[in-house]
């Protein structure tokens, strides 16, 4: 009888020791996709952010008012604190409407993009939304104009035409400062 | 045998244990073969996306971009690339007038064999880079492993837009090509049924230097 008992208890034992590493097992296999997701992820911010860098500062800078002085910072656009610059632009370059978006404060809070990471056969797709704030000196927030904006593009996987929830944990978020040259 | 059968149900609780400690074993070393494989590819395509960018950041470096296109045009063959020449010119200020050295970089791609992924029969490609100095002779300097599956370089407008003749639109503006994009898959070395990655992915978006 003591002999079955500790049987039953080793048994125990293994089933528990089974459990945790089938659990390690499928931990890894998620942690293994989302890096792969990241991957992609990432190059895509980094696509979205070349896509942005290559517009000018301001469309004061398109319209050609600005005179290459300090007086320049009261041509910028500013909208208000909470949001510095307009929202909801439907930028043709990221094929969600018609708007120009020609310069880098026309992404901020644009109209979600669906942009497909193709490789070969395979494409992934993901959910991109931009965010765009003017920084002081300090790369700090600041809610008036300054000779600097912040462009946050912000990447977060996507499944069309599946139930499937996103992979990442979170988004995928890439920053960059952008200062006014003059 | 009658010890076996005076104490049946420890023999076979004993043995149950036994199968599963083995089963067990078995998936262990399922793990860890899964884990070494995608670790070892993923070390040799971060090597290989370490190497080309620093390679494609110097695209045209000290070259004057009105004047000569500082690549040829990517050749592509069932969807990969597989041929890409790119200069950058070195330059020496310590000499009066500065010295410098044309140096071209050109990535071939090789067919190295087929492999089964997923079930599925795909061509594997080795990333030949060899250069030359001053239009001397190419010598080989480097190169993928063996286990390249997809490998494609774009030129690329303002607009992440790939252009189909990347030659021709920088002879008629030089500064129509903003940046380069290159993706590429690598294959595991090895698989087993259940491995979740077979194929790890890269990309990245370079800005060419003015």
């Amino acid at each position: 009888m003591p002999q079955t008992l500790l049987a039953f208890v080793a048994i125990m034992l293994v089933t528990t020791y089974t459990l945790s590493v089938q659990q390690q097992y499928v931990f890894n296999q998620q942690k293994d996709v989302s890096r792969e997701i990241e991957e992609m992820a990432g190059s895509v911010a980094l696509e979205v952010m070349e896509v942005i860098s290559a517009r000018p500062f301001d469309q004061a800078v398109l319209d050609g008012t600005v005179t290459g002085t300090l007086d320049d910072l009261a041509l910028f656009s500013f909208v208000n604190a909470t949001d510095h610059f307009t929202t909801g632009h439907a930028c043709s370059v990221f094929g969600t409407g018609l708007d120009l978006c020609d310069d880098l404060d026309d992404f901020h809070k644009m109209q979600t993009a669906l942009i497909p990471f193709a490789m070969g056969v395979d494409t992934v797709y993901f959910n991109v939304d931009v965010e765009v704030y003017y920084v002081d000196d300090n790369l700090e927030r600041i809610d008036d104009r300054s000779f600097s904006k912040a462009v946050t593009v912000i990447v977060e996987d996507t499944w069309p035409g599946s139930d499937l929830e996103p992979y990442l944990a979170q988004p995928i978020e890439l920053s960059r400062i952008f200062s006014y040259e003059f | 045998m009658i010890i076996l059968f005076d104490n049946m149900s420890a023999a076979l609780v004993g043995a149950t244990v036994m199968l599963m400690l083995l089963s067990l074993q078995l998936k262990l070393s399922g793990m860890n073969l899964e884990q070494t494989s995608t670790y070892m590819v993923k070390n040799q395509a971060s090597d290989l996306a370490t190497w080309m960018e620093e390679d494609l950041l110097k695209l045209g470096e000290n070259i004057d971009k009105t004047k000569e296109v500082p690549f040829t045009n990517p050749t592509d063959s069932a969807g990969v690339t597989i041929d890409y020449t790119f200069s950058r010119d070195s330059l020496d200020l310590s000499v009066t007038p500065p010295d410098t050295i044309r140096i071209d970089t050109r990535y071939r791609l090789n067919k190295t064999g087929t492999r089964i992924v997923d079930h599925e029969v795909i061509d594997v490609f080795r990333l030949v880079r060899s250069v030359r100095y001053d239009g001397g002779v190419w010598q080989d300097a480097g190169g993928s492993s063996s286990l390249i599956g997809f490998f494609k370089i774009e030129m690329l407008d303002r607009d992440a837009a790939p252009i189909a003749d990347p030659v021709a639109t920088a002879t008629a503006d030089p500064t129509a090509i903003h940046n380069t994009r290159i993706r590429f898959s690598m294959v595991t070395p090895f698989e087993t049924e259940t491995t979740a990655v077979r194929k790890v992915y890269y990309g990245s978006t370079l800005l060419i230097p003015n």
